[in-house]
């Protein structure tokens, strides 16, 4: 029977997904019964449920991330993962993205949802939601539009940033046979103070070489500034990702035992 | 060929392999015997490249292990499979990755076992899931198998299943099986070569036929023989 990469790939991150699709469940369900309860018993104090709302997709997936690892050793998956004819790389980057399709469907949803009711039993939402087209439609509404679509992108790669560092310093904890939470604790805030310093770094080399601009005063168009910007934002928050995801999967590969 | 060089193995103050040296042939059903906590499960997690020796090596067919993974089926003491999955899905997961999977045999083996695709391993009992995680490691053609106490808190019933699947689909001369078990009375009729091993050294070790021959008793009083006298009586046979 041959076997392919691709499908080797797609059955892993089936596995992942199949860990994580509870908790995204749990999310656009608990979204979906504030909405309703909002509007069914027209709750006037709305403000710290929606929180409760709007701040889940970006808690859970946390969550989800280090139970991914940790379920493996749990439940014993751990030994059906070291026994496949793979290495690491497919095996974290797996976990990163159907920690990123989590994140990604949770907050689609919980919004979509929150702005959708918003729109539809909401009079003073649906005025607010219709002048955000309309602005959204102007020239300055592109800028906003574009502005919002930069934010996702950084906080999305912000997500698989803190994903790969909960894997780096998880994979670091079990390297030791004691006090393997507080080593887990440990290499988590070193790992996020290393990213901060890479990314001055980073930050110090591109001003070095490349003069970006300072966006209110730019000579060039405000967008492109922008762009330049987020790019650069992006880049680092990738660099940081591949970094610590190729070092969760090289001691994966080389220190990591039962 | 699996080859053990004075493989010493540590686990913080614990010695779980110390120094053993042992060749186990290919092409044959293996018995690994010893008490509970003899070194056997080590012994076995070695060959399958899951712990890494302190000192010494290890190569199967004159590799490393880790590079062997696609020819190697070991079968844990432990549940290894989310408990999430069905018989079905598992199945599929494990036809993505080794090429020597065998529908033919997955099928019939599932019929022996008295097993059904849709049985989820949260919701099955202790002997459905160790006949379910049996049932996932002989589906493959493996050229080794190497099963760590699969008749583990196992009733008779299922024991004896077990058993007529272990034989049911051995290629002869073409897979070796090592079976690590201290319920020797079980397979001792199926095995054709022996390793005792107790306080992770290798007391006694050798081709099973001639051990009774020369022995005059059965495997299972030359362990308990073996087991009282300690492991300083280091035989080959």
């Amino acid at each position: 029977m041959a076997v392919s990469k691709w499908n080797m790939f797609k059955q892993l991150f089936q596995k992942e997904w199949d860990q994580v699709k509870t908790e995204t469940y749990f999310v656009l369900a608990l979204a979906l019964t504030v909405n309703l309860a909002v509007v069914v018993f027209n709750i006037e104090q709305v403000a710290p449920l929606y929180a409760f709302v709007l701040m889940a997709p970006f808690l859970v997936p946390l969550y989800s991330t280090v139970q991914l690892f940790r379920r493996e050793w749990s439940e014993g998956s751990i030994y059906l993962l070291l026994s496949l004819p793979i290495n690491g790389g497919p095996i974290f980057l797996t976990k990163l993205l159907a920690i990123l399709l989590e994140f990604i469907v949770q907050t689609a949803g919980a919004y979509g949802m929150t702005f959708l009711f918003g729109y539809i039993f909401e009079v003073t939402s649906r005025t607010n939601l219709k002048w955000a087209w309309t602005m959204a439609m102007s020239e300055r509404g592109s800028l906003i539009l574009q502005a919002a679509v930069m934010t996702g992108l950084i906080i999305i790669a912000g997500m698989a940033l803190l994903a790969s560092t909960i894997f780096l310093s998880q994979s670091l904890g079990r390297l030791v046979r004691r006090y393997q939470g507080l080593c887990t604790f440990v290499s988590f805030l070193f790992l996020l103070w290393l990213a901060g310093k890479i990314a001055v770094g980073a930050g110090d080399l591109v001003f070095r070489f490349i003069n970006l601009p300072n966006i209110p005063h730019t000579p060039i168009p405000q967008t492109a500034a922008m762009w330049q910007t987020t790019a650069f934002l992006l880049a680092t928050e990738v660099l940081i990702t591949v970094l610590y995801l190729a070092g969760t999967a090289y001691i994966y590969d080389t220190k990591l035992e039962l | 060929m699996i080859q053990f060089k004075q493989a010493t193995k540590r686990y913080g103050p614990t010695l779980a392999l110390d120094n053993i040296t042992i060749t186990l042939p290919e092409n044959k059903i293996i018995g690994l015997f010893g008490p509970n906590g003899a070194g056997k499960s080590t012994l076995l997690k070695a060959a399958a490249g899951l712990v890494r020796l302190s000192s010494g090596n290890v190569t199967v067919a004159g590799k490393a292990p880790r590079q062997m993974r696609a020819h190697l089926a070991y079968l844990p003491e432990q549940n290894t499979l989310p408990f999430a999955w069905t018989i079905k899905r598992a199945a599929e997961f494990y036809r993505a990755f080794f090429a020597d999977w065998d529908e033919d045999r997955y099928q019939k083996q599932l019929v022996m076992l008295n097993l059904r695709e849709d049985m989820k391993f949260g919701h099955i009992s202790k002997g459905q899931l160790a006949k379910a995680r049996l049932l996932l490691t002989l589906a493959r053609q493996a050229h080794c198998l190497l099963l760590d106490e699969p008749f583990s808190g196992i009733d008779i019933i299922a024991r004896g299943e077990i058993t007529r699947a272990l034989v049911y689909d051995y290629s002869e001369g073409q897979q070796t099986m090592i079976i690590s078990t201290h319920e020797i009375d079980e397979i001792e009729n199926l095995v054709e070569h022996v390793v005792f091993i107790d306080s992770g050294r290798a007391a006694v070790f050798g081709d099973a036929d001639e051990l009774r021959c020369q022995e005059g008793k059965s495997i299972v009083t030359i362990m308990k023989e073996a087991f009282r006298h300690g492991s300083e009586q280091v035989e080959h046979v």
